[in-house]
Order: structure tokens, then C-alpha cells, then sequence
């Protein structure tokens, strides 16, 4: 590469820097110090990073998070596969309809999103919960952490299945007609065309949706905030509530900043293969 | 180019220079909006027009900066760090005022000897306690959200209930007593409150029982019989349906609709509310909410808690003496009148006995009784998010049934006793 190449780049470079390394150096700095509103950061080594390490509260938080997310990437990604399949066998109007339909949620605000839910569950006149209670189910996710984490699952599924879907559809219709065309020939059933002919096409596009769902999974936030603050007991926290109580709540922004790049390592780690097989993928010919 | 980029430097310097003596002449206020909306009339419903007028007209005018409680303590604690601050008057929560902050404030105490706010033993003594530290006074009272019981007459009257109970372990019983199901099926419970986040209500029901959790010198009452009774009354509120099983998700949202919908009968909450549920649009009970002082506790008092928003100088202050002129403006009894009618929560009695506010406020005859006997919930500290933090994480355990009352007791003190400052 010469010289002038980088030159040509330096602006691109130059931002880059500015506005990704140097917030994240800066709350990098911020980890190593304890800091309060109006108190000037002092340093102190790791000490925050151990704090957070060993305070319970952020175990229940990583463990929540994981769960959800992990739940809430392959629920999406199945409901997000069969919809795409079935959008895609229709045609004209209907297939608009459908589409638009799907992408609402993706166009409601988060915060009037999780109250209409909010809502619809209140366990004393929500709609949906007098409704699984009138089949027997009590439904009351606002003493029971587990149904709490369930209703914040079923909220981000409702809320982010348009954006894989979108991603999980383009990949679907850009497969070549004619080779599934010519597999059906040849005798192929449904299952063998699509796990033969169509998945191993839209493959990058559900790395794509998984490693984006992974990123913007683990920073969940208003789903939780908005329904239980965390509570009860703290059981419903996850990395994102914990991260803002001890920032803006606490004013502990030394602690807050060590969950921050906690989180950077957590989101690495689970995003690893999905990198690793997808720079694989698009360089693998190069 | 070169030539260009000169040119634009020197732009640039010479913009800065301009600017910087206009900036630095400003008379800054750092407050909510709320307060800028009292101070100077200009809400749609404001009818105590601008308080602050004449004080302009001899002093010039004032840039108002607004923020949230976070923003405005924040930016004060920073400033206090320079040489020199930019802010004049500071308007912020009583939670925020502790001893080392304190030591970023102006005392007030010279300036009320040498030019005294008139009348000033009309302003409730508990506030002006919660910003007293070893005899020095560090802020003014400008405005409060004191707690009441706001109650549904008409729900009440079918329950043959034709008053208010008169003490506050009545109260518990008549929760209990009045919640039932509705000809719908719907669950109404006797009592609400908000709870998903803050402390303030529950700490009034221990309250209610004789003693504060935390009192303002710091002292934590957590190992006394009057906080365990507190504590056993809630669990037996919860227990028994007095309030709702979802009350630890409770928020001011939701404990407007329970009471405008009939789904519950009393509430713990400020006067001000009564607006919004005696509404006929939005309240199926519109005309039938009342507010009353909280019944008293087993000492005969009213447990009574407000939140305060406190005006006070920046120790670095750049006009230490206009910023005085100003909190003296807005404190004056006059001003404190106009500023109720502004929908501001008026710190002075005398305020609520004014005819124009007795006419403007519905619950001005309720909040001249509760005002002078109200007492901050948690005085101010470093750690105060973290004590609220801890508070309700236990009673919302005590009330799941993973803790007994005894055993939060003594988780209080050990959780509790590390985030307090030691006593003065």
C-alpha cells in the first residue's frame, strides 16, 4: 500500500478514531478510576473490575442476559426463517401486506412498545393475562422473576423479529430459481431443497442476523427498565440495568464503566465464531 | 490556502473573545424547569404571572439553565472544582444536600442576619432542617411534594364508611377490610402507593408506626420496635389484599389508573393528584377523590414526607450577593403565593390561607396542614440512591416471603449502617 492510499484514508481513519477509540478509551480510563458526579476520577487499578466481579448482583445480571439473548436469537431466527418461506410463497398484494405487517413493530417506538405490553399483562386487567387466567394460568410476572424474564423475552422477540426477518427474506429470494428449480427436477423433496439448495445460500445472511442480534441483544434495556426496574430483588436485572443504576443512579461511573467493557468482552467472545466463520466465508476465494 | 486557514483562525479567536465576557456576565440559574416555570409565570395555567420581573429590572436578566436532578448535581459538583463557577443560584433535591457536599455551598446564615427573607419561621421547619449541617444553614426551601391520604369518597360510602380513619394502623385495617372483588371480578384493593423503584411510601408506613427509618441526624431506627411494627404492617397489608400483589411493580402510572378505575380506595400520595383523578374524562370516580393529612401515628403525629427542592449558592459563586437577592425575591411571602398559583408546591403555611390560592388550589387546606409538620424521607447523602436501592430491595423481599420482617431488620443494619455518614 502507498502512502497516498493512507492519505486517501486518513479522514475515514480519523473519525474512526475520534468517535469509536476515543469514547471507548476514555470509558477504558474511566474503569481504572473511581469517579462520582463532581468528583474528579482517581485511579485505582483493577479495583472496580474486582468489585463488579464480585458483586452477586452482576452474576444474576450476566446470567439473565445470556439467557434471554440466547433465547431470543434462535426463537427470532426460526419465526423469522418459517415467515420469510411462507411471505415468500405468496404474491402481489397479499405478499405486501403480509411484509408490511411484519415490520410494524420495528416502526413502534421501544418505550410505547414495552407499555402496551406492560399493559396487556397487567396481571390484574391486562387483556392478556386475564386471558391465561380464565385457561388457569397465572400469569403474575410482577412477583415472579421467571415469568418476568419470560414476558421481557417475548417483548424483544416482538420487537427485533423485523430486522432478521428483513435480512433472513433478502437472503431468500436472491436463491437462484433455477437450481432449486433444477433440484425438483432431479427428484429433491421440500426438505432436501431447502437444506441442500436453499440454506446453505442464506447461511451468511443468518451469520449476519445472529451476530447483529448477539451485539444488540446484550445491550437489552428498556424491555427491562420499563417492566421491573430490575426487580423484584434484583432477579430481572440484566447487563444494561445494571450498567445504568450504577452510572446514573449510583454515580458510580468507575464500576459502570468496568461493566461496559465487561460487556465489549462478553459480546466478543459470543460473537467470535460467527466472525471467524464469516471472514472465513468472504475471503475464503480471495 | 494558507492564507484561508489564517483567516479562520483568527475568526475563531476573535468570535471566543467576543463571546467569553458576554458569558461571563450572565446571571446563571441552574434549576429543573418546573422551577423556571414557577419563577417566571409562563405555563399556560400559570396565573401568578413573573415573580422574578422587578428583580430583572434592577438586576438584568437571567439565563436559566434547566436539567434533571442528575444534571443539575452534577454540573454544581463540577463547577465546584474551579476556581470560579458559573452558576449563581443552584436548585436542586433535598436528597442531595450531605455533609461533604455541603462543604461546596455558601452558609446562609450572614445573609439572612444581614438581609432577612421576611417572615421566615413560616417556612416549614423540617426542611429547613434537612439543609442545617452542625448549625449552619446551606439552602432555601422553594418547593415541596408532601405526602397525604388520598381517598375515594364514594367507594368508601358503599362500604358504610363515611370518614377518613383517624390513625394510621386504622388505616391498615380499613385497607384490609375494604379490598374485595367487583361485580366484574376485578380485585380492588383498600390501599396503593408507588413502589417499583422508590422507598418513599413504604418508609411512610413504618413511619406511621412511630418512627422514621433513617431521621434526619443519620440515626438509623431500624432496630426499634416502631420500624418492626412498620414492617410486620406491611407484610400484613400484602398478605391479607390490603394492597395489591403487584404493588412492588407499582408506578405513579399505574397507581393513577387503579384509583381512577375504582381498583383501589386510598392512596398514599401528594394533594396535587387530586386534579388528575377527580377528572371526568379520564376518571370513572371524577368528584369523588379527597385528600387528608396521613392519620396520625401511635405519638399523635402525622407521618408527613415531602421531597424539597432547595435553592442554594455555589460556594464559588461569581456574585455571591445577586444570587442572595434573588433566592431572598423568590422566598418573600408574596412571591411564594405567586409561585402556588404558578403550580408550585409552596413552602410557606401562610401560602395556602391566601384567598387567591384557596380559590386556584383545591387541596390548599390540606397542604397548609401538612407542610409545616413534613419531614424529608431520607436526609441527604452521598449514598442516598444506594440506601433507596437497599430499602426496597428488602421489603420487596419481605414481602415475596424471602425474608421474614426481623430477619430485614438486621439486614438493614448491616446494609444500611456502612452507607451512613457518621452522625454530626
Amino acid at each position: 500500500m502507498r502512502a497516498i492510499h493512507f492519505l486517501l484514508l486518513s479522514p475515514v481513519l480519523g473519525l474512526a478514531t475520534i468517535f469509536l477509540a476515543g469514547p471507548a478509551l476514555y470509558v477504558l480510563w474511566l474503569s481504572l478510576t473511581v469517579s462520582n458526579y463532581g468528583m474528579n476520577a482517581q485511579f485505582v487499578g483493577l479495583q472496580n473490575y474486582v468489585t463488579v466481579l464480585q458483586d452477586p448482583g452482576f452474576w444474576t445480571a450476566v446470567v439473565n442476559t445470556l439467557i434471554i439473548v440466547n433465547v431470543v436469537v434462535y426463537v427470532e431466527l426460526i419465526l423469522a426463517l418459517g415467515i420469510s418461506l411462507v411471505v415468500q410463497r405468496q404474491s402481489g398484494l397479499m405478499r405486501v401486506l403480509l411484509f408490511s405487517a411484519i415490520l410494524v413493530p420495528y416502526g413502534i417506538s421501544d418505550v410505547v412498545g414495552v407499555m402496551a405490553w406492560r399493559f396487556m399483562s397487567d396481571p390484574n386487567f391486562g387483556i392478556l393475562a386475564r386471558g391465561l387466567a380464565s385457561i388457569g394460568i397465572d400469569f403474575n410476572w410482577t412477583i415472579n422473576p421467571t415469568l418476568a424474564l419470560i414476558l421481557v423475552t417475548i417483548i424483544s422477540v416482538w420487537h427485533h423479529l423485523p430486522f432478521t426477518f428483513v435480512l433472513v427474506f433478502a437472503a431468500l429470494v436472491s436463491v437462484p430459481k433455477d437450481m432449486v428449480e433444477a433440484a425438483e427436477v432431479d427428484g429433491a423433496g421440500p426438505f432436501q431443497r431447502f437444506w441442500y439448495i436453499i440454506f446453505p445460500f442464506i447461511v451468511p445472511a443468518v451469520l449476519l442476523a445472529m451476530l447483529f442480534r448477539y451485539v444488540f441483544g446484550l445491550r437489552l434495556f428498556t424491555e427491562v427498565w420499563l417492566l421491573t426496574n430490575g426487580g423484584p430483588m434484583g432477579m430481572t436485572e440484566v447487563l444494561g440495568t445494571y450498567l445504568y443504576k450504577n452510572a446514573f443512579r449510583f454515580g458510580d461511573f468507575g464500576a459502570a464503566s468496568a461493566t461496559g467493557w465487561m460487556m465489549v468482552v462478553i459480546t466478543l467472545l459470543l460473537a467470535s465464531p460467527y466472525l471467524v466463520k464469516m471472514y472465513k466465508g468472504t475471503f475464503r476465494d480471495v | 490556502m494558507k492564507r484561508t486557514v489564517s483567516r479562520l483562525l483568527l475568526a475563531v479567536a476573535l468570535g471566543a473573545s467576543m463571546l467569553t465576557p458576554v458569558l461571563a456576565q450572565q446571571f446563571t440559574v441552574m434549576g429543573h424547569r418546573v422551577h423556571q416555570l414557577a419563577a417566571t409565570g409562563t405555563a399556560e395555567t400559570a396565573k401568578g404571572g413573573d415573580v422574578t420581573e422587578e428583580w430583572r429590572k434592577q438586576h438584568g436578566d437571567i439565563n436559566w439553565m434547566v436539567g434533571g436532578h442528575g444534571e443539575i448535581y452534577d454540573r454544581l459538583l463540577r463547577e465546584a472544582a474551579m476556581p470560579k463557577s458559573a452558576i449563581s443560584v443552584g436548585i436542586l433535591l433535598g436528597r442531595a444536600g450531605y455533609p461533604e457536599f455541603f462543604e461546596n455551598l455558601e452558609p446562609l446564615n450572614d445573609y439572612q442576619a444581614k438581609d432577612p427573607i421576611t417572615n421566615f419561621g413560616d417556612i416549614s421547619q423540617g426542611m429547613i432542617d434537612g439543609m442545617t449541617y452542625d448549625g449552619r444553614l446551606y439552602a432555601i426551601p422553594m418547593r415541596q411534594a408532601t405526602s397525604s391520604l388520598i381517598y375515594n369518597e364514594a367507594l368508601l360510602k358503599e362500604a358504610g364508611i363515611d370518614a377518613p380513619p383517624a390513625t394510621f394502623a386504622e388505616m391498615v385495617e380499613l385497607a384490609k377490610k375494604l379490598s374485595h372483588k367487583d361485580a366484574n371480578g376485578n380485585d380492588v384493593n383498600g390501599l396503593t402507593f408507588m413502589f417499583s423503584s422508590d422507598p418513599l411510601h413504604p418508609l411512610n408506613i413504618i413511619f406511621g408506626f412511630g418512627k422514621q427509618l433513617i431521621e434526619s441526624d443519620y440515626t438509623l431506627n431500624a432496630d426499634t420496635p416502631e420500624v418492626l411494627n412498620g414492617l410486620k404492617a406491611l407484610k400484613d397489608l400484602y398478605d391479607s389484599g390490603g394492597v395489591s400483589k403487584n404493588i412492588l411493580a407499582s408506578t405513579l402510572d399505574t397507581m393513577i389508573a387503579d384509583l381512577q378505575a375504582g381498583r383501589a380506595v386510598m392512596a398514599i400520595d401528594v394533594p396535587g393528584r387530586l386534579g388528575v383523578l377527580n377528572d371526568p374524562k379520564m376518571s370513572a370516580y371524577a368528584g369523588s377523590f379527597k385528600s387528608v393529612p396521613l392519620p396520625v401515628n401511635p405519638n399523635g403525629v402525622s407521618p408527613t414526607q415531602t421531597e424539597v427542592w432547595y435553592m442554594v449558592i455555589p460556594k464559588n459563586a461569581p456574585d455571591k450577593d445577586l444570587a442572595w437577592s434573588l433566592i431572598k425575591t423568590l422566598s418573600e411571602p408574596e412571591a411564594t403565593i405567586r409561585m402556588a398559583l404558578n403550580s408550585n408546591g409552596a413552602v410557606r403555611v401562610s401560602a395556602y390561607q391566601d384567598p387567591r390560592v384557596i380559590e386556584a388550589v383545591a387541596t390548599a387546606a390540606v397542604q397548609a396542614e401538612t407542610v409545616p409538620m413534613a419531614k424529608l424521607a431520607i436526609p441527604g447523602l452521598r449514598n442516598g440512591e444506594r440506601v433507596s436501592e437497599v430499602i426496597t430491595t428488602q421489603i420487596g423481599a419481605m414481602l415475596l416471603g424471602k425474608f421474614t420482617p426481623e430477619q430485614v431488620v438486621e439486614n438493614f443494619k448491616k446494609e444500611l449502617t456502612p452507607l451512613l455518614p457518621a452522625k454530626p
